[in-house]
């Protein structure tokens, strides 16, 4: 401790103190307001940062009180024996459920907790008779498979997560893309032939949670056609349209959320549409891209 | 006898010696935020000057300029009726530990850092951890080696292994 030899200078002139003579606990209270990146960043100083940058209470402190609920999502031999930074390390990246239509994870920098849930585990109005609905495999989706609506009057898709967040204020949202999309040539190209029918009424999107919760919102998918001179922007992208908000004050018990995107007015009909997930993202998780236009 | 186990100690002083030889008289009830000297106290072993060989004169004098501030706040029998003033009282001791913490140079704030931590002032510790990591928040390692002085021990073979134990971070 205090002053020692990294503070001589080659002529032997004594610079004062730095921050490389600190002891290891100083530097992990100096962690304890860092974000985990931050932290990694320092690891390369030298030994005591590095030594900090290893250490359990510093990564018990980004973790979530109810990190072992994400761990139990996983087989023990995954985790038994890992330091907390390498369960951290473990969690930020996406832990998949319910038969891996579900996943969750947790941010790195913030370490709040976030979901995606494919199409794949939502019930589709209509989803078993392909003049309607197609399963369309792609690497756009993080779930490698989107379904893919041609055409239909009833439009409705409906899901249910039961989890334990832990406490925050989360946003929920469906990440759709109008038009059909491939690669040709190497280019990605969108093929509107099947889209029609979303600029007529809007989509109603909502959400209700176990312990009382509601949320909605309505959308245009779809713009008109005046609006077309200066380019369509809600089509040939996914676009994150948000439902709603929902908070979370306690793990236990779980929060039970259900969501639904509709559109049953069934005197016209829509298509060209693709669901790829849905997110449940805490609220201003840093500055996510949520396009989304909501009316 | 209702009165808190900290009032024992109200007339009592310390005898705090710096690393530089310096004695300080410190109230036990001033003094009581520091975990080192608490238990010391519990212990029955305050009697004559207690080394701080860790502490120079000037660092010391700063930690007790921090405790009697904190202790001032905590005066027993001074009940703030209302929620207002409470806030009132927070804001102006936050203020007052930014301004207390700001005037510091960086030797004194390093010096602060490890008096702390080592007189075990949870409060203060904390405080100027955080002032620390404010100033390396957003920089590169190199940067901050530059900023305060620090030579990497590492071996090149050990340098590329943090690399690779890290590169979870910023992927």
């Amino acid at each position: 401790m205090g002053a020692s030899l990294s503070n001589l200078t080659d002529n032997g002139v004594t610079m004062g103190p730095g921050l490389g003579d600190i002891p290891e606990s100083c530097v992990a209270c100096v962690f304890m307001y860092l974000t985990p990146p931050e932290i990694c960043n320092l690891a390369r100083l030298n030994r005591a940062f590095r030594g900090a940058a290893s250490s359990d209470p510093v990564w018990e402190n980004k973790l979530p009180s109810n990190y072992q609920d994400l761990l139990g999502l996983m087989p023990p031999e995954r985790y038994q024996n890992s330091s907390k930074k390498d369960i951290f390390a473990l969690l930020s990246r996406p832990v998949p459920f319910d038969d891996g239509n579900k996943e969750v994870w947790l941010d790195r920098v913030t370490g709040r907790v976030c979901m995606s849930i494919s199409a794949k585990a939502m019930a589709i109005t209509g989803i078993e008779d392909r003049r309607y609905w197609n399963w369309i495999p792609t690497e756009e989706s993080r779930f490698q498979v989107v379904a893919y609506l041609q055409q239909i009057w009833w439009f409705e898709v409906d899901g249910v997560v039961k989890f334990p967040f832990p406490p925050d204020i989360y946003t929920l949202s469906f990440r759709l893309h109008l038009g059909r999309f491939a690669k040709r040539l190497g280019r990605r190209v969108s093929n509107y032939e099947h889209t029609h029918g979303w600029d007529i009424k809007p989509v109603k999107l909502e959400l209700s949670t176990s312990d009382g919760q509601h949320a909605s919102s309505e959308c245009c998918l779809d713009e008109t056609e005046q609006d077309d001179i200066n380019g369509n922007h809600k089509r040939g992208c996914w676009i994150d349209y948000k439902v709603g908000e929902f908070v979370v004050s306690d793990s236990e018990p779980a929060t039970e959320v259900r969501f639904s995107m509709k559109q049953i007015d069934c005197t016209h009909s829509k298509g060209g549409l693709c669901v790829d997930s849905v997110f449940i993202i805490p609220s201003n998780l840093r500055e996510r891209k949520i396009k989304g236009v909501w009316k | 006898m209702s009165t808190p186990s900290s009032s024992v100690f109200s007339y009592r002083v310390l005898k705090l010696k710096s690393s530089d030889g310096e004695i300080f008289e410190v109230k036990q009830t001033v003094a009581v935020q520091s975990g080192v000297l608490k238990q010391m106290m519990e212990d029955g072993c305050t009697e004559g000057e207690i080394p701080l060989n860790n502490v120079d004169s000037p660092t010391l004098a700063k930690i007790i300029e921090w405790c009697n501030k904190h202790h001032d706040d905590d005066v027993e029998g001074r009940v703030l009726s209302q929620e207002k003033e409470k806030e009132k009282e927070k804001a102006d001791m936050k203020r007052w530990e930014s301004e207390f913490i700001d005037a510091l140079n960086r030797d004194e704030l390093y010096f602060l850092l490890i008096g702390s931590n080592y007189m075990n002032i949870k409060e203060l510790l904390d405080c100027a951890a955080q002032k620390v990591a404010g100033m390396v928040k957003g920089k590169t390692p190199e940067a901050i080696r530059e900023m305060f002085n620090i030579q990497s021990d590492f071996t090149e073979e050990e340098e590329k292994a943090i690399r690779k134990e890290n590169q979870w971070a910023f992927n």
